[in-house]
């Protein structure tokens, strides 16, 4: 398993927010990004794709960011996959909130698309060691 | 001396006459009016009590009916016809009567009249003991006035009243709209909160009492009960009343409550609508300006860069106008705790440093007071802090040294943050702290601010049991908090 970040899915229901985060994602991280417009979506197509981290929205219909979470979860082999929340949510006791369903970080928005993609990279790097990884699937 | 007509009476005689002479002496010194009058109620002796009470002597009255003499105006006709049906028949009486003294004066008298009779039972007389009530009638109508007052005043509150003991019994009641709370005042008294209220809130209301009652410090509490007609929400003041006793003023808080929650849904709703947009845009200006999507002319650059900094001052009046809102309300949840001053200022100051870079200032601390304690919300305090900071540094002279301290007095922590440069306007100063107040700015100095920074840090300030000030000069202007020390 590499120690480089590279495949990415990215859920947010609104188009433009997920039309500016993939750019930012593609263009100034460098990563292979997947955009899913719902949580069911990524889901959905999570298998096949095999993201090495999920950013996540939090504010969604239907499946809203931690929802999607759980079910992601329930999914054989997806107990530790590394997620990044990218939410508005951003009080303390709303990141704590987020951060006891599981993730290994919460990003504000709004996102400097600029710096996103290093905030992203950083996160993983400092949460998912290889070690750690080892016991990921 | 004993005389011939002592010596002549036997023992027996001698006795009762004894016991005369020690009655006749209670009655000449009691307190309480004697009167003894004959059958017809025409006065035959009157004690000095009489005389001091009603004005009149033994000679004004002696043969005469006291009656007409200190009845007046004020005294009630139907007591006098007691009185006088009673003295008809010859029997005794007990009454209270308002009479008058001989200079006009005005007195109430308890009256215990009772006949004597001759062997044969014939009645001979009547002797009345008399006592001075008017403190006591004085007091009894100044009561019942304060009881009539107090009645109009509670009756006039809208909120429900209940005197509760502590067991839980309703003693008393005031409930103005019956379909506002537990049942029409009839219905409350003498039951037990667990009759009329679920299990739930009448535990809680059970419990407060006690606690109350135990401390003697009033607290409030809030419940909901269901009610036909929906959930209503309820505010209770529960505060000792008298010894085992408490008031449990109810008021129907619904409507606020409706409101509240209505409101945080639309700042909610608002602020995600809001925002979601404002990102997408803050995010492309982004990535055009950075050159992501491939280089752009100078003219270009620029205006993106202009955009982006008001895309940018958008987003921080949105998230000020959202904050205030919050704050004012109320609804800004804190997390109070007792925290250290000192290496909160220090980060502040740190993270301030790069914003000041760019008017040329900076900041120093000067404090010795590391333990310093208070009672705040870290982030909120930090919050505060910033907008002292940034203030000073946008509105003090370019390559300005803004001094920040920390320090003791007796009961807080002063925490203040000077600049140097131009004062204060003094037209402005009533506004200083209010929404959207800003200074003119005549020189091209972006201020980069929206107005409710101030509002919003007194507002917190506030929160945070603290207060804030200022003093502005021609060389300096010291914007200080003030936070009880803990």
């Amino acid at each position: 398993m590499s120690s480089k970040l590279g495949r990415i899915m990215l859920v947010e229901d609104d188009p433009s927010l997920r039309l500016v985060a993939q750019i930012a994602l593609e263009r100034v991280g460098g990563f292979c990004v997947l955009a899913c417009s719902s949580g069911q979506a990524a889901l959905d197509s999570i298998v096949e794709f095999a993201p090495a981290l999920v950013l996540l929205d939090v504010m969604m219909p239907i499946l809203d960011g931690p929802a999607t979470l759980k079910q992601l979860r329930a999914l054989p082999g997806y107990k530790t996959l590394p997620v990044i929340y990218l939410t508005a949510k951003i009080r303390a006791t709303e990141i704590s909130d987020l951060m006891a369903t599981g993730a290994i970080g919460v990003l504000a928005k709004p996102f400097d698309p600029m710096t996103l993609s290093r905030s992203v990279a950083e996160l993983w790097n400092s949460q998912c060691r290889p070690a750690q990884l080892d016991c990921a699937p | 001396m004993n005389t011939a007509a002592e010596r002549t009476l036997g023992s027996k005689e001698q006795t009762a006459l004894t016991e005369l002479e020690k009655l006749a002496l209670v009655a000449s010194r009691t307190h309480n009016i004697v009167i003894v009058t004959d059958a017809e109620a025409r006065t035959e002796w009157v004690n000095a009590a009489f005389t001091r009470v009603t004005g009149y002597t033994l000679e004004d009255v002696k043969g005469r009916r006291v009656g007409p003499l200190v009845q007046g105006e004020l005294t009630d006709p139907l007591t006098v016809r007691h009185m006088r049906e009673a003295i008809r028949a010859g029997r005794g009486f007990q009454v209270e009567i308002q009479n008058y003294a001989k200079d006009g004066h005005t007195y109430w008298l308890e009256v215990d009249s009772r006949p004597f009779h001759s062997p044969d039972g014939k009645v001979l007389g009547f002797v009345g003991v008399e006592t001075d009530v008017t403190v006591r009638k004085a007091m009894e109508e100044e009561l019942r006035r304060r009881a009539v007052e107090l009645r109009a005043f509670v009756e006039a509150l809208p909120d429900s009243v209940f005197r509760v003991d502590r067991d839980g019994q309703f003693i008393d009641a005031h409930v103005p709209d019956p379909d506002s709370f537990v049942a029409p005042k009839d219905a409350v008294i003498g039951r037990h909160i667990s009759e009329l209220l679920p299990v739930d809130v009448a535990v809680k209301l059970v419990e407060s009492i006690a606690n109350v009652l135990d401390c003697g410090k009033g607290c409030n509490i809030e419940f909901q009960v269901e009610r036909m007609t929906g959930v209503r929400d309820f505010e209770a003041r529960i505060v000792p009343a008298s010894i085992e006793q408490v008031l449990v003023i109810v008021r129907n808080v619904s409507e606020r409550k409706l409101l509240e929650r209505l409101k945080d849904e639309l700042i909610s709703t608002v602020s995600h609508e809001l925002r979601t947009p404002l990102t997408a845009i803050r995010g492309t200006l982004g990535l055009l300006g950075g050159g992501v999507l491939g280089a752009i002319s100078p003219e270009a650059q620029e205006l993106v860069n202009m955009s982006l900094s008001n895309a940018e001052r958008l987003s921080r009046l949105i998230d000020d106008i959202l904050d205030l809102e919050r704050v004012m309300q109320g609804g800004l949840e804190l997390d109070l705790e007792a925290r250290p001053l000192l290496p909160l200022i220090e980060r502040c100051i740190h993270e301030a440093e790069p914003f000041a870079a760019e008017f040329g200032t900076c900041y120093v601390l000067e404090s010795d007071e590391a333990d310093a304690r208070a009672r705040i919300d870290g982030d909120r305090f930090m919050q505060v802090l910033n907008n002292l900071l940034s203030n000073a540094a946008k509105y003090g002279d370019p390559n300005d040294t803004v001094k920040v301290t920390l320090k003791s007095s007796a009961q807080d922590w002063r925490i203040s943050v000077q600049n140097h440069g131009r004062p204060i306007p003094v037209d402005f100063r009533p506004r200083l702290f209010r929404r959207f107040a800003m200074v003119d700015g005549s020189d091209h100095r972006s201020r980069r601010g929206t107005g409710l920074g101030l509002a919003i840090t007194k507002a917190l300030v506030e929160r945070m049991q603290g207060s804030i000030d200022y003093e502005s000069s021609i060389d300096a202007t010291e914007f200080f908090i003030r936070l009880p020390k803990c």
